[in-house]
């Protein structure tokens, strides 16, 4: 019998599919396909310290705090401090904001912190023969200590003071920030190689012997002395400063406060002052500043606690002078028109003929810190022409002198805990490239965070495949079909009225049901959350993948996707996209 | 026995005898009498088969390609708009390599409207993956039905068997039908590849990429060219069995011949005369029948013609802007000979004129008077 030529053989001759189609390939018809391509979210890219959110958030919407709280310690190393008094730049730019409301996503940080268990991971251990040294261990210090020991760097923080912190612990009342929490989170670095000396104040002398003993120096002691009303009566008996009044009150050496306060200035001192006389028996509480209400720097939210708790504010007022009227002291004001010229810079006009006085038995000005940099003078840290603040390569974070860097307020001026954990960071990297001997690598251009500056130094180091972090997510790119509308879920607040009896905290963490809840109200934004919607709506079945481990991918076979972006239509959060000539 | 028939009397005669087990048509001047003649029969209980009345020759067409994919004979016929119209499932029978046996009956397409004999609906359809047979007369017509289902039921491709209007289709000739026990011994019962099978279900209008559409095409192309030898086997069988026979081709005299006439279907019968007329008066000319357009049987026209230095072909067809179409298959299926040829193509028949003993001299008188061939066809009138 002769074999049956190929060209007879009926199951051959023609374009027959029994039980699958998936004998025809219908993958040329289009060079177009779906690239499933994390990408970042605006909160991400919002926050400075470069908090890998959206995987944050997807990890404790599945009750996983412990995974939630591991993506927290991946960029910095006070997710409870930040949890706590960050002013959430992430929210701002959320883009649920414009949907119900942006996610409250410094809540979540802190329920992470506070009931999630995860160590620091270290990256790597290159640079564990540099041993490197960091002056003070407020928000800056400790960021850099962090993460140059997660670098393999031998790392000790030299501290003034008898404890670790620095402003987040003197300079922050505790009902704004838990000292459990604080505690807590420098808890975590008994993990790593940080060596902790205490009670140790460096000075010019022992920068120099720092610099003898370490590879590498980062200066980060803060902006801790008080700036001082240029005012007639700035220096009567009963005018307070700011920063040392909350450190006293902080260590229980301020005794109680009877009579009217008055508190000058408009930030967060000012307010973190004006409450901590609420709670020191102050009968009546003012605060006089410069700005209208929504201009003033402190937090919105502090402002809302004055208001509870019977702070009275006098918006657009300068003090002129201060008088001692027989043991009371009267405070002189005019309006205040204006706080910034044309150009956007401080310069306050004013209109002398509009007047105001306030009788205080205290007054606590609280109008800005800077750096005391007095103990390093000769050291040339500080320029000797025109002295100011530590000056630093914008590049690197290097000093005026070789191998020292410097970050946080020292360098900046007051800002915000969560800038100074940006700059530990970002130095931190410069001095452990800098000890290996390399530049700036290319591979961190590449974990910059949208336009930057923020930057990924868990995939700097980890790397991080299908991965655009230049590639920000608005909400034009997110399918809002599949999104439910729910309020925003907020934290339990002390009642005012409980408030005035200690320092309790006054934002409460929110427990670990509730903290999944609101994490669930993510979009993740250009994180892919395994959600199958471009596996299950794919015309073609032609897409496979999902989480694997801890990360989620989709792909569509080449040889059956036609290009049709149903997939990339129909992922909720701009992770697939569609790619040309693949 | 023989009776005097028209040749779409014979064309039904020859479906009835094989058994044909499925007909799905659409009348249309001239094929009609064979879906009445049919549907007669099926009335009658005498066809045998089941007829389907579908609303077009595109769904007859449909109807015909998917019941052959069940394993059922299959049988229908049109002619001209109803062809024109059925062209999408031309292809679609061929890609599925179903095979269908068609009846065409040539007629003008319009416009204008006209009812007369000419090829160009059949040859129009040319590159569907068809076999094409051309009928010279009701008997070759009714035997060439027979052959068209073994041929296509062993190559698994479409047939279409040409008879054209009035001169077969209605004109009674006698013709000699056979038994049906002689055609049962001929025509092998139905064995078609049953590829929608409800145990085994499928689907068979898939879509493919660029190389495995290539590869389907190329699969049929092979089936096409094996399908030459198929038609001369079968051919030869059937001689055997019935005592005549028609090849892929028939030629007449052409072996010392000076000019061979080329011509196809019924205006070869005139030649036939013609030439042994123009013999009588001392001309060395000859005659070829094509008969099997599709798989064109180039090897063998290039071997019958290799030394006869001029032909001439009659065309009773036009593809517009060039010439008749047999005309320009056989120079194509030359033009790789060692030997050079004068070939001249001529246009009579177009319409379904008259093509008369005196026209056919014409033609060949004149081309062997020619020096040299016009690239385009002469018009006869």
């Amino acid at each position: 019998m002769h074999e049956t030529p190929r060209y007879l053989d009926p199951e051959t001759i023609i374009p027959i599919a029994r039980g699958s189609t998936e004998a025809f390939k219908t993958g040329t018809w289009s060079n177009r396909r779906p690239v499933h391509m994390q990408k970042v979210s605006p909160c991400w890219t919002g926050c400075p310290a470069g908090n890998s959110i959206p995987r944050a958030l997807l990890m404790a919407s599945q009750g996983d705090l412990d995974g939630a709280l591991s993506v927290f310690l991946e960029e910095s190393p006070l997710p409870g401090v930040c949890g706590s008094v960050c002013y959430h730049p992430c929210e701002a730019s959320c883009n649920r904001g414009s949907w119900d409301g942006a996610v409250n996503i410094r809540a979540v940080e802190r329920a992470a912190s506070q009931f999630g268990h995860a160590k620091p991971e270290v990256l790597t251990t290159k640079g564990s023969d540099q041993p490197v040294a960091v002056v003070g261990s407020g928000p800056a210090g400790l960021s850099a200590a962090y993460h140059l020991a997660r670098l393999g760097h031998p790392v000790t923080i030299y501290e003034a003071n008898e404890e670790l912190g620095g402003l987040l612990r003197w300079g922050i009342p505790e009902f704004r920030l838990n000292p459990e929490v604080l505690d807590r989170d420098l808890g975590r670095l008994s993990s790593l190689d940080v060596n902790v000396k205490t009670g140790i104040t460096v000075d010019a002398q022992g920068l120099d012997e720092l610099k003898a003993t370490y590879k590498a120096v980062f200066l980060a002691i803060g902006a801790s002395a008080s700036k001082r009303l240029d005012v007639e009566g700035a220096n009567l008996r009963g005018v307070l400063s700011g920063l040392e009044f909350l450190t006293a009150v902080r260590t229980r050496s301020h005794g109680n406060l009877s009579g009217k306060v008055l508190v000058i200035g408009g930030g967060n001192v000012a307010l973190d002052a004006s409450l901590s006389a609420v709670r020191l028996g102050a009968r009546e509480v003012f605060v006089a500043c410069l700005e209208q209400r929504e201009q003033m720097p402190a937090s919105p939210e502090e402002y809302e606690f004055a208001m509870q708790e019977g702070v009275v504010f006098h918006h657009g007022w300068s003090p002129t002078r201060i008088v001692d009227e027989g043991g009371r002291l009267q405070t002189d004001f005019i309006k205040c028109v204006a706080v910034c010229d044309e150009h956007g810079c401080f310069n306050p006009t004013c209109d002398e003929s509009i007047i105001m006085k306030l009788e205080t038995d205290w007054i606590i000005q609280a109008i800005g810190q800077q750096a005391d940099l007095r103990m390093f003078s000769g050291s040339g840290i500080v320029p000797t022409v025109m002295p100011g603040p530590v000056q630093t390569d914008p590049s690197d974070m290097e000093t005026l002198v070789a191998k020292v860097f410097a970050g946080g307020d020292v360098v900046s001026g007051p800002g915000s805990v969560v800038q100074a954990i940006a700059d530990g960071k970002r130095a931190a990297v410069a001095m452990h490239f800098r000890l290996l001997g390399k530049e700036f690598p290319e591979a961190q251009r590449r974990v910059i965070l949208g336009a930057g500056p923020g930057f990924s130094i868990d995939a700097l180091f980890r790397g991080r495949k299908g991965w655009d972090p230049a590639s920000v997510v608005k909400f034009e790119d997110l399918e809002p079909l599949f999104l439910d509308r729910r309020e925003r879920g907020s934290a339990a607040v002390l009642d005012p009225s409980l408030r005035k009896r200690g320092f309790e905290e006054i934002v409460r963490s929110l427990d670990s049901v509730t903290a999944a809840s609101e994490a669930a109200r993510c979009f993740f934004c250009g994180t892919c959350s395994a959600c199958d919607r471009c596996y299950l709506f794919c015309p073609e079945i032609c897409i496979s993948g999902g989480r694997e481990g801890g990360t989620a991918a989709y792909a569509a076979n080449p040889e059956y996707c036609k290009g049709c972006s149903v997939c990339s239509a129909v992922c909720p959060r701009g992770v697939m996209s569609m790619g040309e000539g693949l | 026995m023989k009776r005097f028939i028209t040749g779409n009397h014979a064309v039904a005669e020859a479906v009835r005898l094989c058994r044909a087990q499925f007909v799905a048509a659409y009348p249309i001047t001239p094929q009609t009498p064979i879906y009445e003649k049919l549907s007669d029969w099926e009335s009658a209980g005498e066809l045998g088969g089941v007829m389907m009345r579908t609303e077009s020759e595109h769904s007859a067409m449909a109807a015909c390609l998917s019941a052959s994919l069940t394993g059922v004979r299959t049988f229908t016929a049109t002619s001209s708009q109803g062809l024109a119209l059925m062209h999408e499932m031309l292809h679609m029978a061929a890609g599925l390599r179903v095979p269908v046996v068609m009846a065409i009956v040539n007629r003008t397409l319009a416009i204008p409207w006209a009812f007369w004999s000419d090829q160009t609906d059949s040859l129009s359809q040319r590159d569907t993956g068809w076999m094409q047979v051309y009928c010279e007369d009701n008997q070759e017509s009714l035997d060439s039905i027979i052959q068209a289902y073994r041929i296509a039921e062993s190559i698994l491709l479409p047939c279409m068997v040409v008879l054209e209007a009035n001169f077969i289709s209605h004109f009674m000739e006698p013709v000699e039908v056979p038994t049906r026990e002689e055609v049962d011994a001929f025509v092998p019962s139905v064995a078609i590849p049953r590829r929608f099978d409800m145990e085994n279900p499928g689907y068979v209008a898939a879509v493919v990429n660029q190389a495995q559409y290539r590869d389907f095409r190329r699969l049929t192309q092979e089936a096409m060219e094996a399908g030459l030898n198929v038609i001369e086997d079968v051919d030869r069988r059937f001689r055997e069995h019935f005592g005549r026979g028609y090849g892929l081709m028939d030629s007449v005299q052409i072996e010392d011949a000076d000019l061979v006439l080329v011509t196809t279907a019924t205006i070869t019968s005139t030649a036939r005369l013609v030439i042994a007329r123009l013999r009588q008066k001392g001309h060395r000319v000859g005659l070829l029948k094509i008969r099997i357009f599709r798989p064109f049987p180039v090897l063998q026209l290039r071997s019958v013609l290799e030394r006869v230095p001029r032909i001439a072909v009659i065309d009773r067809n036009i593809s517009l802007g060039r010439e008749g179409i047999f005309c320009s298959e056989l120079k194509a299926a030359l033009a790789n000979s060692s030997q050079r040829h004068m070939i001249q193509g001529y246009l009579a028949g177009i319409g379904g004129t008259d093509v008369t003993p005196d026209v056919i001299e014409k033609i060949v008188l004149h081309a062997l008077e020619m020096d040299k061939a016009t690239d385009g066809p002469i018009w006869i009138s």
